[in-house]
């Protein structure tokens, strides 16, 4: 039984379609790739499964339950954690205050409580640096725990990034290019992370992702979108040799990718 | 949780980066530095017994003045600095506070400690009915909105005679117990003592953190669970609690509630210039900058007479200068006073003396830089 199903997704800026009748699944610990040339509607698909668009069309069921007239951080708190492609933390603050802030939907004390001093909201918060501890020690990332965020290399945000979407206490896990500004032995690295951290946490993964090597590795299932429709699915191996992906990635003249070829050419991979 | 953790430890090998251990130790002062520490509290104790038991032109109730604005700049603090929102109308804050306390004293005949409760209850009311403007229009148009707010209340709402009682005011006397300035000022020292506190609290857990997220990038917020609505209307509660607070104790330290105190000149603008100057999220910075503002508004002029050239307009010393510290701040230390204060709070729970006066990245909600 799936834990995320989005159902005939479809919304529509102004003159734009950014995505038609999209409908996709992650089952239980699975990692899905949802891959496509740039402009595809990859991110707005994330965005409409979080809750950060409302979709004119379609709705997205989470554990079964349908979440479409739910915010993002309802969503957020029935465990859908979430990453950003321009990387999404707290910027003035330190690794650590980026933890226990994204655990806010597991902390147990009211607001007021909390500034009443309540004894349960002092008791809380040790816990609360406890487990981002652990999930910063997980990651590797315990070295960084005081920093600013302000200053960390890009590529190190990306995995802190992970880290605070794992603090939100996720079932399913959706990462938007984790792989970007790494270079290849980092993602490969990533890849073998993704995998460990699936089964520390119990996790499924819906993830986008430009770095090819890293979907046929690590993902169990994959998604094309183009142009803000599904081109096609299925396993990693068989979509990477599905004409239309190759037509659509390389710009090679497939029968209904001709029009749009020329667009494409620039859009291999992101700069 | 704890499960987790075992198995990340036993995981540890595999996953962890080898990342080297930069041997980072924290810092503990040496028993003659905590002695240092507790001289130096000791000494600012000593000063202010001093001060205020000293037998020279004291006036306690000046010094209450400032207590209750520094609750008031607080107030403001939690809108400007925590939520990143700018309230150019807390006369209406403050004022609604103090005429509510006031209305339940002389309509009801209550205490002053209902008059209290009151004006808390009604300044949350309206800082909220405020809110919910504020999670539509943000920046520059909500600060309208707020000025608007302000002169309103300032130039309407306080004018009406059944609620305020016009240009005479309405009484609201002190409690009992604390009737004398002396012991007014505790009063109020013991007011801004828990409203300290509880600020300290709301920054240290679930709250402030919400609020810095969502100040800084309501997407974020709301991907780390945080309800940004909900979080805004909550921040402007608090905002309206302390300003309600300080509109009850400015009443009764004047001992009665009249249309005239509650000014853009006389409240918001001093209001903004302590939160600036003091500044922005740093609570002991603004608490010290109200303390020597009114101070200044003491003695400042007094000095100035005795100078030949300001001779005629001393009393124009204050407000001058505080605009300019005001431009300084903004211009060269956007965290204000705290840049001062901050380093010594830090130092004082044992953490090393670190000044740093770069400017900071502090003042991102009003930034005046380019």
């Amino acid at each position: 039984m799936p834990v995320l199903e989005a159902e005939q997704l479809s919304i529509r800026f102004g003159g734009l379609q950014a995505l038609l009748d999209v409908s996709l699944k992650v089952e239980e610990f699975e990692i899905v790739g949802l891959i496509g040339p740039n402009g595809a509607g990859k991110t707005t698909c994330f965005n409409c499964v979080t809750g950060f668009y409302r979709p004119q069309a379609g709705r997205v069921l989470f554990k079964d339950k349908d979440v479409s007239g739910l915010g993002p951080h309802d969503r957020s708190a029935l465990g859908m954690g979430r990453t950003f492609q321009q990387v999404g933390l707290v910027k003035s603050t330190t690794v650590l205050d980026n933890l226990l802030t994204a655990q806010h939907s597991s902390i147990n004390y009211g607001a007021v409580a909390g500034m009443l001093g309540s004894p349960a909201s002092l008791r809380d918060e040790r816990v609360l640096r406890e487990r981002a501890d652990a999930i910063l020690e997980i990651l590797g990332l315990d070295h960084l725990r005081d920093l600013p965020v302000q200053g960390l290399s890009y590529g190190t945000l990306k995995r802190v990034e992970i880290a605070t979407a794992l603090a939100t206490d996720p079932d399913v896990l959706l990462l938007d290019e984790p792989s970007s500004g790494m270079g290849p032995e980092e993602a490969h690295r990533l890849g073998d992370e993704l995998l460990e951290l699936r089964n520390l946490f119990d996790l499924s993964i819906l993830m986008i992702e430009h770095h090819v090597p890293l979907v046929v590795r690590v993902c169990d299932y994959v998604y094309v979108l183009n142009f803000g429709r599904l081109l096609t699915e299925g396993l990693p191996g068989d979509v990477q040799r599905h004409p239309e992906v190759v037509a659509a990635y390389l710009g090679e003249e497939a029968p209904e990718a001709e029009r749009e070829a020329e667009k494409m050419e620039e859009k291999l991979e992101p700069a | 949780m704890a499960t987790t953790a075992e198995r990340a430890a036993e995981d540890d090998a595999t996953t962890a980066l080898p990342y080297a251990d930069d041997g980072k130790r924290r810092f503990r002062p040496t028993p003659g530095g905590w002695a240092g520490r507790a001289a130096f509290v000791l000494a600012l104790a000593l000063i202010v017994v001093w001060y205020v038991t000293a037998n020279k032109p004291f006036r306690a109730d000046e010094l209450s003045a400032g207590v209750i604005l520094a609750i008031g700049a607080l107030s403001l603090n939690v809108l400007v600095g925590y939520t990143g929102q700018i309230s150019l109308g807390h006369q209406a804050f403050i004022g609604i506070g103090a005429f509510s306390a006031a209305y339940v004293f002389s309509h009801n005949h209550q205490g002053f400690y209902a008059g209290l409760a009151a004006s808390a209850v009604v300044g949350i009311v309206q800082a909220v009915l405020l809110g919910l403007i504020a999670l539509r229009v943000r920046g520059l148009y909500f600060a309208l909105v707020t000025l608007a707010w302000g002169f309103m209340a300032e130039n309407a709402i306080f004018r009406i005679t059944s609620f305020t009682g016009g240009g005479a005011g309405t009484p609201f006397p002190r409690p009992s117990a604390f009737r004398t300035d002396k012991t007014y000022l505790v009063l109020c020292g013991i007011v801004l003592a828990v409203v300290l506190l509880i600020d300290w609290r709301l920054v240290a857990t679930k709250a402030g953190r919400a609020l810095q997220a969502l100040r800084e990038s309501p997407n974020v917020a709301s991907s780390y669970g945080v309800n940004v609505r909900g979080y805004t209307l909550f921040a402007f509660g608090v905002s309206g609690f302390y300003a309600g607070v300080a509109g009850a104790l400015f009443a009764a330290r004047r001992l009665t509630a009249g249309a005239s105190d509650y000014t853009f000149i006389d409240i918001a603008l001093p209001l903004l210039i302590l939160t600036v100057v003091g500044g922005l999220r740093r609570r002991g910075g603004i608490v010290v900058f109200a303390l020597l503002y009114v101070l200044g508004r003491e003695y400042l002029p007094d000095w100035g007479q005795s100078i030949s050239f300001l001779k005629d307009n001393a009393i124009y010393v204050v407000p001058a200068l505080s605009g300019v510290l005001a431009i300084l701040t903004l211009i060269f230390q956007p965290e204000g006073l705290g840049t001062i204060t901050a380093p010594i709070g830090r130092w004082l729970k044992g953490e090393r003396f670190e000044l740093d006066l770069s400017g900071g990245s502090g003042a991102e909600g009003v930034d005046a830089r380019p």
